[in-house]
């Protein structure tokens, strides 16, 4: 019976050369790459850039890698630096302009409003916290990675993210309790 | 999980789409097959033979066809965001190795040991200015492509460009691709010869960079 290949087979697939068991991990990983690469350079162009220099050097590098750990902090570590040096070179940028998506939510049409409120609130919030606040929640909650993802994308020990989450949640805390 | 983390995993972000990166991706990455040991040894002891100044008496239809045969003849240019100030990194300094060709009228260079992004490695020839001189084996699968960043100027100069502003460039060489940023200066000179990527760089003229390939 044929079944899908786990993400280690197509790692071992690709590491021997096979370009499309590396299509496959590109495919899957495309979102979080492109979505950690846009908290980062807070640019859709420099985010795409970043994501798919990051994809060629993964696959370059993939012989450093070693089999039997997961790949996507892996992945993450070379998008966040490619990301980085984009930013670097870029400058200061305007904040990263995150729109929610209408909310959905039944019940009551004031219910819905109230929802949204609170997520507007939240979302300003956000968007007041200093840069590193902001890119360890967005990767902790907007992009639920790992505790361990978020290091690799962050180039910091997991104790840190541990840390540096809580500190960044009261200051957010701060930010929108009235 | 206290009621703000559990707010802030509801958020549902309006996030751009996302690009489809297979395309472009695979158009990056198909690498040529690993050449075998005695490609690789050919390819080496090619690279000796330029390095200690074996000539290469190449009559220009014959050079033609091999730069149309390299790609440099419809030679890419891609507009991208510059990366300013790569850090130098050309690793360890060396004694320069015997029988290495050096540029004429140059003086004594600095050498170094550099690892190339693709992995494989040169001797980085640096003189006072700074200057900077390497070469580059290119692989027999035709490839070459600049990226270059906005800003920059690539202007054509005989089997190469002269790129003046902050940018970089892709190659392909024996063991892959890779892609290559300024590191001395913004003034760039890339010549191709004879499968050869001969890079000049520094705060110099573009007559004084030619003058410095051409007498490699």
């Amino acid at each position: 019976m044929a079944r899908e290949l786990t993400e280690g087979e197509l790692v071992a697939l690709a590491r021997r050369g096979d370009g499309d068991a590396y299509a496959s991990l590109v495919r899957a990983h495309s979102d979080i790459a492109f979505r950690t690469a846009m908290l980062i350079t807070h640019d859709a162009a420099e985010a795409e850039e970043a994501a798919q220099d990051a994809f060629v050097k993964a696959w370059r590098a993939l012989g450093r890698f070693r089999e039997g750990e997961p790949w996507r902090p892996w992945l993450l570590t070379i998008v966040a630096n490619e990301a980085r040096n984009r930013r670097r070179s870029a400058g200061r940028r305007q904040a990263l302009a995150l729109r929610l998506v209408p909310g959905t939510e039944g019940g009551s049409a004031e219910a819905t409003v109230l929802a949204g409120e609170t997520r507007a609130t939240l979302l300003a919030g956000l968007a007041r916290l200093r840069d590193d606040d902001r890119l360890v929640l967005g990767c902790r909650y907007l992009l639920e990675l790992s505790e361990a993802e978020t290091a690799a994308a962050l180039g910091v020990k997991p104790g840190t993210v541990k840390s540096r989450t809580s500190r960044a949640l009261e200051r957010l805390r701060g930010e929108v309790t009235p | 999980m206290t009621d703000l983390e559990a707010a802030l995993r509801e958020l549902d972000v309006d996030w751009p789409d996302t690009p489809d990166f297979v395309p472009a991706v695979r158009a990056r990455v198909k690498a040529p097959a690993k050449p075998s040991w005695r490609r690789r040894l050919v390819i080496a002891l090619s690279v000796m033979v330029v390095a200690a100044g074996g000539t290469l008496a190449v009559s220009p239809a014959a050079r033609s066809a091999v730069l149309e045969w390299l790609g440099l003849k419809s030679v890419k240019i891609e507009r991208t965001e510059p990366r300013i100030g790569a850090n130098l990194d050309l690793g360890p300094a060396i004694e320069l190795p015997a029988g290495t060709r050096v540029p004429k009228a140059l003086g004594t260079p600095e050498a170094y040991d550099t690892k190339l992004p693709d992995g494989t490695k040169t001797v980085s020839l640096v003189y006072d200015g700074p200057i900077l001189v390497q070469v580059f084996r290119a692989r027999a699968t035709p490839f070459i492509q600049k990226t270059l960043g906005q800003g920059s100027r690539a202007e054509r100069v005989p089997d190469g460009y002269w790129i003046t502003g902050s940018h970089g460039f892709a190659y392909e060489s024996a063991t892959g691709f890779g892609y290559e940023q300024q590191r001395l200066a913004d003034k760039t000179l890339l010549i191709e010869r004879d499968g050869l990527l001969i890079r000049v760089e520094g705060d110099i003229s573009k007559a004084h960079a030619l003058e410095i390939a051409d007498s490699i």
